[in-house]
C-alpha cells in the first residue's frame, strides 16, 4: 500500500522516475492523469523526474517573436512562463502536489527556485534569483561574467493541485536555446552545471540531490514509486 | 544646473524599515548587499523575498 504519510505523521511524496528521451506529450498526458487523481484523492503527492526528448514548449505568456523563426515545431502548453527548450542533459521535475494554502502560488514558485539554488550549491555552483526574471541564474559578478540561466520554472495550479514544474540544465547543449528567446528575455545566456564546473555532470548524478532538496523543501518524505503504480487503487 | 534633494517622511520611513529588515536577516544581509552593489541584474542568494511579483511563471485556475 502506498504511504500518504510516514511514521510520525510526516507527509510523503512519491518519486516517479520516467527515464530519458521521454516524449513531451506522453509526460504531459501522464501529468494530467495524476493531477486528476490527486485532485480526486486517488493519487498521492507525486513528483515525476525525467529527461525529455528534444522539444520546444511555449507557456501561456509567450509572445510571437520568442518562438523559433525557422518554423521549428513548438508545443503550446497550459503552464505559466514563456518559451523554453527541454531535452537531453536537462533534469525536469514535475511535482503534482496539493498546494498547501499557507504556501500559496508565489510561495511555491519561490520554493522551487530555492530548490534549484540548493541543488546548484550542492555542485559548487553559486546561483540565485535575478529581479524581474523568473528562474535561477548564475554569473553577473562583473565585466566578462554575464548573467547565465541555469534553471527555469513554469507551473500550473488547478483545483489547488500543481503540475508542470522546473527544469535544470545539467549537461545540456546550449545551442538548442539559440533559436528562441528563452524565458522571454532577449539576449539571455544559458548555461549548465557542467559548463559552470568544467566537468560533465549528468542528470543521473543530479537527480538524487533534486529529490532530496525538493522533499526537504516541501517537508515531505520521498519514496520511490513505479510509474504503473501511481494511479493503481 | 541645480539639483534639489528632497527627503519625505515616507522616504525616511522606508529607509528605516529596510535597514531594520537587513539587520534582522543577519548573514544574508552581507551577501545580499554584496550582490546589490553589483547591480540589479545580478543573482541574489536564496531568501524568502519575492523578486517576481506578477506571477510570471504560473498559470492558475482556481
Amino acid at each position: 500500500m502506498r504511504p500518504t504519510a510516514r511514521s510520525g505523521g510526516t507527509p510523503a511524496v512519491a518519486i516517479v522516475r520516467l527515464g530519458v528521451d521521454v516524449p513531451y506529450e506522453q509526460a504531459w498526458e501522464l501529468q494530467r492523469r495524476i493531477h486528476a487523481g490527486r485532485a480526486g484523492g486517488a493519487a498521492p503527492d507525486t513528483c515525476l523526474m525525467l529527461e525529455h526528448a528534444p522539444v520546444y514548449t511555449a507557456g501561456r505568456r509567450t509572445v510571437a517573436h520568442e518562438r523559433p523563426a525557422d518554423g521549428t515545431p513548438v508545443i503550446d502548453v497550459d503552464r505559466g512562463g514563456r518559451m523554453t527548450w527541454h531535452g537531453p542533459g536537462q533534469l525536469v521535475g514535475y511535482p503534482i502536489i496539493a498546494l498547501p494554502p499557507s504556501l500559496g502560488v508565489e510561495g511555491y514558485i519561490r520554493l522551487l527556485e530555492d530548490v534549484l539554488i540548493q541543488i546548484c550549491a550542492d555542485f559548487g555552483v553559486r546561483a540565485g534569483r535575478v529581479a524581474g526574471r523568473s528562474g535561477v541564474w548564475t554569473g553577473g559578478s562583473g565585466d566578462g561574467d554575464p548573467v547565465r540561466g541555469l534553471g527555469a520554472i513554469g507551473i500550473r495550479v488547478t483545483g489547488g493541485v500543481t503540475m508542470h514544474g522546473f527544469a535544470l540544465n545539467c549537461a545540456t547543449d546550449a545551442s538548442w536555446f539559440d533559436r528562441i528567446v528563452p524565458c522571454g528575455i532577449a539576449g539571455a545566456q544559458v548555461s549548465s552545471l557542467s559548463a559552470e564546473t568544467g566537468r560533465r555532470i549528468v542528470v543521473d548524478e543530479v537527480m538524487p540531490y533534486a529529490e532530496k532538496r525538493l522533499a526537504e523543501a516541501l517537508g515531505m518524505e520521498p519514496y520511490d514509486l513505479p510509474e504503473e503504480d501511481v494511479l493503481r487503487p | 544646473m541645480r539639483i534639489r534633494w528632497r527627503l519625505s517622511v515616507a522616504d525616511v520611513t522606508i529607509a528605516a524599515m529596510s535597514i531594520t529588515g537587513s539587520l534582522a536577516e543577519g548573514s544574508f544581509a552581507a551577501k545580499a548587499g554584496m550582490w546589490a552593489r553589483r547591480g540589479a541584474e545580478t543573482p541574489s542568494e536564496g531568501s524568502a523575498r519575492s523578486l517576481l511579483g506578477d506571477g510570471e511563471s504560473a498559470a492558475v485556475d482556481e
